[in-house]
C-alpha cells in the first residue's frame, strides 16, 4: 500500500466519523497523516489517535450521538447485517476497515446474544507492507513444509502479514492456489489484481476449511486468529489431506502457544513446520523464526 | 359550441382523475413490493440496505421519483417524496418505517417489515375496492356533466 492509498483508506476511515470527530483527527494527526493505525472513540472521553506505538489524545470529547452515528455509518445503516459480528466484538466496514466496538452485552446461558449500548469503538485502518513477507515466504517454499503459525501480542501486525504472503504467493512468479479463510473480512479486503486466491468471506474457520478443501483444491489454506477447540479440530482433521496451513495466533512466544490445549495438539502431530514470532523491534516486522520438530 | 367545449374539458378533467388513480394504485402496489422485497432479503440474505435499493426495480416508483431518490438520499427522503400520492396515514406509517429501517438487529427488521407490509396490503386492498367506484364515477361524470348541460342549453 503506498502513500496515496494509505491515505485513501484513513480518509475512508474518518468519513465513518461524525463531522466534528473528523476535523478533530485532521487537525490532530496532521505529523502522523499517512501513518494513522487506529483511531478510538470511548463514551465521554476525547477521542484517540494511535500510530505505531504512539497514543495521540485529541481535544474532542465523544459523546453517545458520536458514537451512534459511527456504528450506524460503520455498518451501513443496517445494524442488523452486522448484528452477528458487532456479538463478536466487530464490525467489518467497506474499504477493509475493521472496527472493534464492545458496550453492555446481554446474555442467556453463558452465550451473548446481543449488545447493546455501544461505549467505545476502535477503528483499524489496513494496510499493505510489500516486502514484508519475502522471509515467510522464502520459508513456504522450503522443501518439506507443512505449516506456520505467526505469532504475535495483538496489534504487531499478524493480519497484515498473512495479507501480504496471500499477495505474493498468489501471484507471480508463485502462483499457488491459495484458499483464505477470511472469517472476519479482513485479509481479502486488501487484497487485487491477478491473484490466484479464492477468498472465504465470512465463512466460520472450520466450515471455510472443509469447504476449501472439498471443492477448491487449494495448494495453501490461510486462516487467520485461531485459538478455539473447534479450529483447532478442523485444522487437525485437515492437516491429513496434506495441505499445508498458514495460521495466526495471539502470543509472545512459540513455547507458550504450546502450552495452549487447542494448539499444543496441533504441535504434536506436526502440524506446523515453523512458528514465526512478528514484533517491531526493527521495523514493521522482525521476524523471529523457531523451527519445529517434524512429526 | 361552449357546451362542446364543456364536455371536452369536463371528459379530460374525468381521464386525468383516472390516470391519477391508476397512477395512485401502481404506486401502492410499488409499495408493498418494496416493503416485501426489503423484508425477503434481510430475512434471507442479511442484505445491507444500500445494495437492497440499488437492487429493487420498479417503474411507477421509478416514473414517481422515489427510486432515484431512495439509492441517492435514502429511505427517509424517497418516503417523503411520497407525500400527497400516497393517504396521510399511510404516509406516517412509511415515514416511521423509514426511520426505524436499519436500526434493529434482524429480528427488529423483520417484524419492522411484516408489519409495514401488512399495514400497505390493507391499504392496497381497500383501496382496490374503492378503486373500481372511482373510476366508474371519474367515467360518467363528465358525461352527466355534459349531457346535463345540453339538455339545459337546449
Amino acid at each position: 500500500m503506498n502513500v496515496i492509498e494509505r491515505l485513501s483508506a484513513e480518509e475512508s476511515a474518518i468519513s465513518y466519523l461524525p463531522h466534528h470527530l473528523c476535523e478533530a483527527v485532521r487537525r490532530s494527526s496532521g505529523i502522523y497523516k499517512g501513518a494513522v493505525s487506529e483511531i478510538r472513540l470511548r463514551l465521554g472521553s476525547p477521542l484517540a489517535i494511535t500510530s505505531g506505538d504512539r497514543n495521540l489524545i485529541t481535544g474532542a470529547i465523544c459523546t453517545k450521538s458520536d458514537i451512534d452515528h459511527t456504528v450506524r455509518a460503520l455498518c451501513g445503516n443496517s445494524l442488523y447485517s452486522h448484528s452477528e459480528t458487532i456479538k463478536e466484538g466487530y464490525i467489518c466496514a467497506d474499504g477493509g476497515i475493521r472496527a472493534g466496538v464492545c458496550g453492555r452485552a446481554v446474555t442467556d446461558g453463558g452465550r451473548i446474544v446481543a449488545v447493546t449500548d455501544i461505549s467505545s469503538v476502535c477503528l483499524r485502518i489496513p494496510r499493505r507492507v510489500p516486502g514484508a513477507s519475502d522471509d515467510i515466504c522464502r520459508l513456504i517454499m522450503k522443501k518439506g513444509f507443512r505449516g506456520m503459525v505467526v505469532y504475535s501480542p495483538p496489534g504487531v501486525g499478524k493480519t497484515t502479514a498473512l495479507r501480504e504472503v496471500a499477495a505474493r504467493m498468489g501471484a507471480k512468479p508463485y502462483s499457488l492456489r491459495i484458499a483464505v479463510i477470511d472469517t472476519r473480512f479482513e485479509i481479502c479486503a486488501g487484497l487485487s489484481g491477478d491473484l490466484t486466491v479464492d477468498c472465504l468471506s465470512g465463512y466460520p474457520r472450520a466450515k471455510g476449511m472443509e469447504t476449501a478443501l472439498r471443492t477448491l483444491s487449494p495448494q495453501l489454506i490461510i486462516c487467520d486468529e485461531i485459538g478455539s477447540r473447534e479450529d483447532g479440530e478442523a485444522i487437525r482433521e485437515s492437516v491429513g489431506a496434506g495441505v499445508p496451513f498458514i495460521v495466526s495466533a495471539h502470543g509472545d512466544s512459540a513455547a507458550e502457544l504450546c502450552k495452549r490445549p487447542n494448539l499444543s495438539s496441533l504441535f504434536d502431530m506436526g502440524a506446523f513446520t515453523y512458528a514465526v514470532g512478528l514484533s517491531r523491534s526493527s521495523g514493521p516486522f522482525a521476524i523471529n523464526v523457531t523451527e519445529l520438530a517434524g512429526e | 359550441m361552449g357546451a362542446a367545449m364543456l364536455v371536452a374539458a369536463s371528459l379530460w378533467w374525468g381521464l386525468e382523475k383516472v390516470r391519477e388513480e391508476e397512477r395512485r394504485l401502481l404506486i401502492l402496489r410499488g409499495l408493498v413490493s418494496f416493503c416485501r422485497f426489503v423484508g425477503e432479503e434481510i430475512n434471507a440474505y442479511r442484505t445491507p440496505l444500500l445494495k437492497i435499493f440499488s437492487g429493487f426495480e420498479n417503474e411507477a416508483l421509478f416514473e414517481a421519483g422515489f427510486i432515484p431518490l431512495l439509492r441517492k438520499e435514502g429511505v427517509a427522503l424517497a418516503v417523503a417524496s411520497l407525500e400527497g400520492m400516497v393517504n396521510r396515514d399511510i404516509h406516517r406509517e412509511l415515514s416511521h418505517f423509514a426511520a426505524e429501517l436499519g436500526g434493529g438487529d434482524t429480528e427488529s427488521q423483520k417484524t419492522l417489515c411484516a408489519l409495514t407490509l401488512e399495514r400497505l396490503e390493507r391499504e392496497l386492498e381497500s383501496f382496490g375496492k374503492a378503486y373500481a367506484e372511482r373510476l366508474r364515477m371519474y367515467k360518467l361524470l363528465p358525461l352527466l356533466l355534459g349531457a346535463s348541460v345540453i339538455i339545459l342549453l337546449l
